[in-house]
């Protein structure tokens, strides 16, 4: 199973992600300037690998992660997800 | 496809070979600089000499490694205190290597190039935590005080 590049890419602008220009693509949420969470996008062709890695990177559990990716999980919920965990410090 | 590498996956000129099925009859041998000889079919000793490999090499040749540990970074001036455990799988037709303890992912067409992403991979992840050191949340806070167990800069 795989992740298009383009699921990807709504993630990065859904959670308005800021976006590093390296070799690959390395994003990163901030919440209030501090750096939260981080995942990357590599530049290779094709399908991303391994979409349960990825989730882990964003701290999702798998319905969260589905939600995120099939639009009903917004900012504000990620943003509430992440401070339930204790992520936004 | 079953995919089994041949040698040291860290030494130079490295072999990765692909094995179809669970005997070693075809494969198709990635060379180092990443260009491919023709599939074969090929009997156990022809790929013997074919791949320089060990007969034991061969025999062990079918299983893909379930884990390898990582013991080098790619990047001057860093160096791994300590080897790092990857875990070894498949997505489609890429090789994956994951990193459970830093939750850092690695891929590519051959386990050689996953490894090296991995590598570039971390090693960008190190480099981008130390320069924002200041303003981490607790979550990359925990990660950068992990990579610093591992990782150390050398001059």
């Amino acid at each position: 199973m795989t992740l298009k590049r383009a699921e990807f890419d709504r993630i990065v602008t859904k959670l308005n992600l800021r976006v590093r220009q390296s070799g690959d693509l390395p994003v990163y949420f901030e919440y209030e300037d501090k750096m939260i969470v981080r995942s990357r996008r590599s530049n290779k062709q094709g399908d991303l690998p391994m979409p349960h890695a990825i989730r882990q990177q964003f701290k999702l559990d798998e319905d969260q992660f589905r939600d995120l990716l099939n639009c009903p999980l917004d900012y504000d919920g990620y943003v509430a997800i992440l401070r339930e965990k204790g992520l936004l410090g | 496809m079953v995919a089994a590498y041949v040698g040291n996956v860290y030494s130079s000129g490295t072999i990765p070979v692909r094995i179809a099925g669970s005997t070693v009859r075809a494969f198709r041998v990635i060379r180092g600089d990443g260009s491919r000889m023709d599939d074969a079919a090929l009997s156990r000793k022809e790929f013997v000499q074919r791949s320089q490999a060990r007969p034991l090499d061969v025999a062990l040749g079918v299983a893909r490694p379930a884990e390898v540990r990582l013991g080098t970074l790619l990047t001057p001036g860093s160096r791994l205190r300590r080897p790092i455990t990857l875990t070894v799988g498949t997505d489609d037709i890429l090789i994956t290597v994951w990193s459970a303890e830093f939750e850092e992912l690695g891929y590519g067409t051959h386990l050689t190039e996953a490894i090296a992403d991995f590598q570039r991979t971390l090693a960008e992840l190190y480099r981008t935590l130390s320069a924002e050191r200041d303003r981490l949340g607790p979550g990359l806070l925990d990660t950068w005080h992990r990579l610093q167990l591992v990782i150390e800069d050398v001059p």
